[in-house]
């Protein structure tokens, strides 16, 4: 009896209850993720520091899908068309205008979060399925226009884009610590996931506050929310406007990256990428848009390099049978289907049952 | 004059390969609630299949007839495995599943029959007949027939067969229909196969002629939406309507407004059914003829 | 008891955390890259190891799986009958699956191959090609393009091959205009809209520039698009006697069937990838045989009078005996002519070091390749020159792939002028 509460820290102030890292395992943990984020760079090679870069930008613009969706209850198939917009706004920004770092970010994510603003109204009064396959029309103009503004994207074959991450003479693509100069993947891993978690609390502190707690109640039931003085207008347009800027930011992030962007990276293909991560990862969860994202980013990789050891599956099928990437698109739906059947909370519950379970243990509940 | 005639009868046979597709949603939807995103990939594997019997000396009637049972028996796995676990979910689940299931249908395909063009082998070929000036094609004739026929055989068995009443009982209401012997999965399991062989026959007509089959079949059902949605997404009149709007549409849009308005950019025929369809959402946010859905606070 | 499991409790999680944590660091570990080579990456012992960035899984594996299974069987081919590069190197294919529509699977497979191959062998894909640009500067890595884009001719850090997209539609529509029988009919032009169609167009432009004549009709279409009644009704109503063609095999059926079926009957050239050899055989073979001419480099695969051919032909029936030898195995065949002459020559100067493999890039004069294509000049950068002349040809159920020569050795004199600028 007693062991329950003395398990879990008691809270007894408000101001407990508001508390980031609320316990001391949780404490304990943003420590070891900072350990993590510090050594990480020096461990991973070249390939896989690439991988945990994407993995961190997937994460910002993944969290940005989980406000809209997990929060507001809307579900985007145009999330692609902001990302893709952050993307441009940085090769426009840094690279035409010279705007310097983070100028160019910021202006990059205000570029988003605006047509965000102008496009959310449109989703106010469409519901469910109806919604999602309008978004997809969201897509098919977003891509229509990447593909034809050619002074602006560089039309069909796409634009390089030189948007430096520099401060003065701190350069993100040649940092050096202790002498030792980092690469430019070891760079942007620090850089990046410096980024997720600023973005990641950032969006936790939305959540938890007034907007996030009206525009769970919109979700969950918008007529009475509404009832209750929570205008739906404001906050559900709010909600499209922070997660375009999310994504956007990611957008732009990825251009500053990858150094050339097409319209072929802003496929519908990536806005499914992006519903999986936070289905996976779990809706409504912060950082289960983070563990979807990281997840799903590395589970290809991960598939690759053990795949050498399955009968029927070889790299190039040259044997015949599948290819590893045949495999990979295949396992992509089935983890999101059997997610959803086993699991639809996600990544994030599983790792709150797990955590739970040694928190009570030796008690199973 | 000619042309314009030309273009209508274009129109209207992409418009009928849309409202196939287009019925199969509303079927699925009808009877489960659930945009079915994997339909494209049902429309490939009938396609393939009908090849592969073609190819295997079987006369063509038959070839379609015995891959719309193997396509409709697909269908069956797919809601008895998958879809049934799926009641109660929300929206986002029942799409994100029905996409997961597109990519492992593809994958499927690509594994059995790997990725080189196939030419399907039906008998209508390139043939064409001439009335007046106007070029009518053999296969086109045949799509929008099919089309109709579709239409008409499901709004016949929905209006008067048992199965239709107990669909439509089962959608309007479940636990009333439940509890007079209505089996909800039975009857969302027979929305799935008759996906299943509205798949085959929107496959054969895609992939018919010189057109061939290959993976890229599949998008042709990203390409109906507008026209689902345009309809309702649940009325089977709607489909039509829709589909055959959307294919108007489309080929009119590319014969009068590509070439006259190049600052709209280049193919923006691929991009007015949507517009048209957001407009129409704004004004009917469910569709020409979906009913709207009644909220309660 | 309480009290232990407090105690307990919080180290449990710190130490699963923990673990959890110093398991994907070893994991990490694990996957980083071999660091032993680091001076001369791709070169172990007596083997050389290039890259291949190459769709092998997605609707545009059509292309990605015949040019790997060209360019292995030549190096299986080498391997085996000449002892390798300078009788002593064996060359080895690392393939990587690329998603095409996908431009970022590029160059994250571009990662993980850098560290382990000398070069960069096959990228398919204009995006591919663009997204891996700037890591290949960055790391002094030279890669061959397997598209042809005039862009890549000047660009130190590639190894460009073959006739690009633009001269061979100035040659096959010039060829058509002058001797090819339609003299001074309009030209028009049908283009799938991506980088490659527009590079298809910008030939026929540049040749009407040079010619002085006028393109009515530019139609462009998606590659989902069904319909083609308007498109086709377009070039029909301007009188189109010539369109030039840049389409994929999952479309070219589609434009071309239309066209056999509204009576729609001009000199239609394609470009290679327009071409498959299903078409050969498909409803509109009759229309093909008289109306569809392939603009491309190199003899008919069929024509094993040539020595080139009969090679070819022979790598194919014993490395890839699966493979239909279409253009595609034909292309990554012919681009590993250019790899192995670059490898020749880092053999003969003993340096694989990044370094040394860009100067071998630069040191090759140029390559021949037993009559499969045309001589392409090599040396520096700038005096780079693609082969100008090219081959036309006509549809033939009968023969392989079902194409034969219409013409051979075209070279019109536009092909000749055409400019390659630096980016």
């Amino acid at each position: 009896m007693t062991t329950m509460l003395r398990n879990t820290r008691l809270t007894t102030e408000y101001a407990d209850d508001l508390a980031l890292f609320r316990s001391r395992p949780a404490q304990a943990g943003a420590v070891l993720l900072l350990l993590g984020w510090l050594l990480l760079p020096h461990v991973l090679g070249e390939y896989w520091a690439t991988i945990f870069v994407y993995a961190g930008i997937a994460s910002i613009g993944a969290i940005g899908l989980n406000l809209l969706t997990g929060f507001a209850g809307q579900v985007s198939m145009g999330h692609a068309v902001f990302y893709g917009i952050g993307a441009y706004a940085a090769a426009v920004f840094a690279d035409r205008w010279g705007l310097p770092f983070p100028l160019w970010l910021i202006a990059a994510a205000v570029a988003g979060g605006l047509v965000g603003g102008l496009v959310g109204p449109f989703a106010l009064r469409l519901r469910g399925n109806y919604l999602v396959i309008v978004s997809l029309g969201l897509l098919v103009i977003g891509q229509h226009v990447f593909e034809n503004w050619t002074s602006v994207t560089g039309g069909l074959t796409g634009t390089a884009v030189r948007a430096t991450v520099a401060i003065g003479a701190l350069d993100v693509s040649a940092l050096t610590l202790g002498g030792v100069r980092l690469s430019r993947n070891q760079g942007y891993l620090y850089f990046v996931w410096a980024m997720v978690a600023v973005l990641g609390l950032a969006a936790h502190n939305v959540a938890r506050s007034r907007p996030g707690r009206a525009l769970q109640a919109i979700r969950d039931r918008d007529l009475a929310a509404e009832v209750i003085g929570v205008s739906q207008v404001h906050y559900k347009v709010g909600a499209f406007v922070l997660s375009s800027g999310y994504a956007a930011c990611a957008g732009a992030l990825y251009a500053s990256y990858a150094r050339y962007v097409s319209p072929l990276d802003f496929s519908l293909f990536l806005s499914i990428q992006f519903i999986a991560m936070i289905v996976v990862g779990g809706i409504g969860r912060i950082y289960g848009s983070i563990l979807g994202a990281v997840f799903l980013t590395l589970l290809p990789r991960v598939i690759e390099s053990v795949s050498g050891a399955l009968p029927f599956v070889s790299a190039d099928g040259s044997g015949g049978g599948l290819t590893v990437q045949s495999l990979n698109q295949a396992m992509f739906g089935v983890l999101i289907v059997a997610f959803l059947l086993f699991e639809p909370l996600g990544l994030a519950e599983l790792w709150r049952r797990g955590t739970r379970y040694f928190k009570s243990w030796p008690f199973s509940y | 004059m000619t042309d314009f005639a030309q273009y209508l009868i274009a129109g209207l046979a992409l418009g009928s390969i849309y409202s196939l597709i287009c019925v199969a949603f509303v079927v699925v939807y009808r009877a489960t609630g659930v945009v079915n995103f994997a339909q494209g990939g049902l429309v490939v594997f009938g396609a393939y299949a009908t090849y592969q019997l073609i190819a295997w000396q079987l006369p063509f009637p038959l070839a379609v007839l015995l891959a719309a049972t193997v396509t409709a028996g697909l269908g069956l796995l797919i809601e008895r495995f998958v879809l049934r676990r799926l009641v109660g979910q929300p929206v986002f689940a029942a799409i994100l599943i029905t996409l997961g299931l597109l990519f492992v249908l593809e994958q499927l395909c690509t594994t059995i029959w790997g990725y080189d063009l196939r030419i399907l082998g039906d008998p209508w070929g390139v043939r064409t007949w001439r009335i007046a000036d106007v070029t009518v094609k053999v296969t086109d004739v045949w799509t929008i027939a099919a089309s109709m026929l579709a239409l008409v055989s499901c709004f016949l068995v929905f209006r008067y067969s048992t199965i239709g009443i107990a669909m439509r009982a089962a959608a309007s209401d479940p636990e009333a229909a439940l509890a007079h012997g209505v089996s909800p999965q039975m009857i969302q399991g027979i929305a799935w196969a008759f996906a299943g062989v509205l798949a085959v026959v929107a496959g054969v007509f895609i992939g018919a002629g010189s057109r061939g089959v290959d993976l890229t079949v599949s998008m042709v059902a990203l390409r109906a939406f507008p026209a689902a949605i345009l309809g309702g997404l649940d009325s089977t009149e709607g489909a039509v309507a829709g589909g055959l709007a959307v294919g108007l549409v489309e080929v009119m849009s590319a014969a009068y407004i590509t070439p006259n308005a190049p600052w709209l950019g280049a193919n923006v025929h691929v991009v007015i059914p949507y517009v048209l369809m957001i407009g129409v959402m704004l004004v009917r946010p469910y569709g020409l003829f979906g009913t709207a859905e009644v909220r309660r606070a | 008891m309480s009290m232990c499991a407090t105690r307990h409790s919080h180290p449990r999680v710190l130490t699963s955390t923990v673990g959890l944590l110093a398991g994907l660091l070893l994991s990490a570990c694990g996957g980083s890259a071999d660091e032993t080579a680091v001076r001369t990456p791709g070169v172990s012992g007596d083997t050389i190891y290039i890259g291949a960035l190459v769709p092998l899984s997605d609707a545009v594996a059509v292309i990605g799986r015949p040019i790997l299974a060209g360019a292995t069987a030549y190096f299986d081919r080498l391997n085996a009958e000449d002892g390798g590069v300078g009788g002593k190197y064996t060359v080895k294919v690392l393939a990587e699956d690329i998603t095409y529509a996908n431009p970022s699977s590029g160059a994250q497979k571009y990662q993980k191959l850098k560290d382990q191959v000398a070069m960069i062998g096959l990228v398919v894909g204009t995006d591919q090609v663009n997204g891996i640009l700037p890591l290949l500067a960055e790391d002094s890595v030279i890669a061959v393009p397997t598209t042809f884009d005039a862009e890549w001719v000047r660009d130190e850090n590639l190894l460009p091959w073959g006739s690009p997209y633009q001269l061979q539609a100035i040659n096959g529509v010039g060829y058509a205009l002058t001797d090819g029988g339609h003299v001074g009919q309009t030209v028009c032009t049908m283009s799938l809209a991506t980088g490659y169609g527009k590079a298809t167009e910008e030939g026929v432009e540049y040749l009407a520039t040079a010619m002085g004549f006028s393109i009515p009709v530019k139609a462009t279409f998606k590659q989902d698009d069904q319909d083609f009644v308007a498109p086709i009704t377009q070039l029909k109503n301007a009188g189109c006697g010539i369109v030039m063609l840049a389409s994929l095999p999952s479309v070219t059926g589609k434009v071309l069937g239309t066209a056999a079926q509204l009576g729609f009957a001009p000199r239609w050239i394609g470009t290679s990838p327009s071409w498959h050899h299903a078409l050969a055989a498909s409803p509109i073979k009759d229309y093909l045989v008289q109306h569809y001419w392939m603009s491309a480099d190199g003899p008919a695969m069929g024509d094993t009078s040539i020595a080139g051919v009969r090679a070819m032909r022979a790598a194919q029936a014993t490395f890839s005996p699966g493979q239909e030898p279409d253009f595609y195995y034909y292309a990554g065949y012919l681009v590993s002519f250019a790899i192995h002459a670059m490898l020749e020559k880092a053999v003969a100067a003993g340096d694989f070091t990044r370094a040394g493999l860009r100067a071998a890039s630069q040191a090759i004069a140029n390559t021949t390749s037993d009559g499969l294509a045309g001589d392409y000049t090599y040396g520096s950068v700038d005096s780079r020159n693609p082969p100008r002349t090219g081959t036309v040809f006509r549809v033939n159920p009968q023969a392989t792939i079902g194409l034969e020569v219409e013409k051979s050795g075209v070279s019109v004199p536009a092909a000749q002028s055409y400019t390659f600028g630096k980016r």
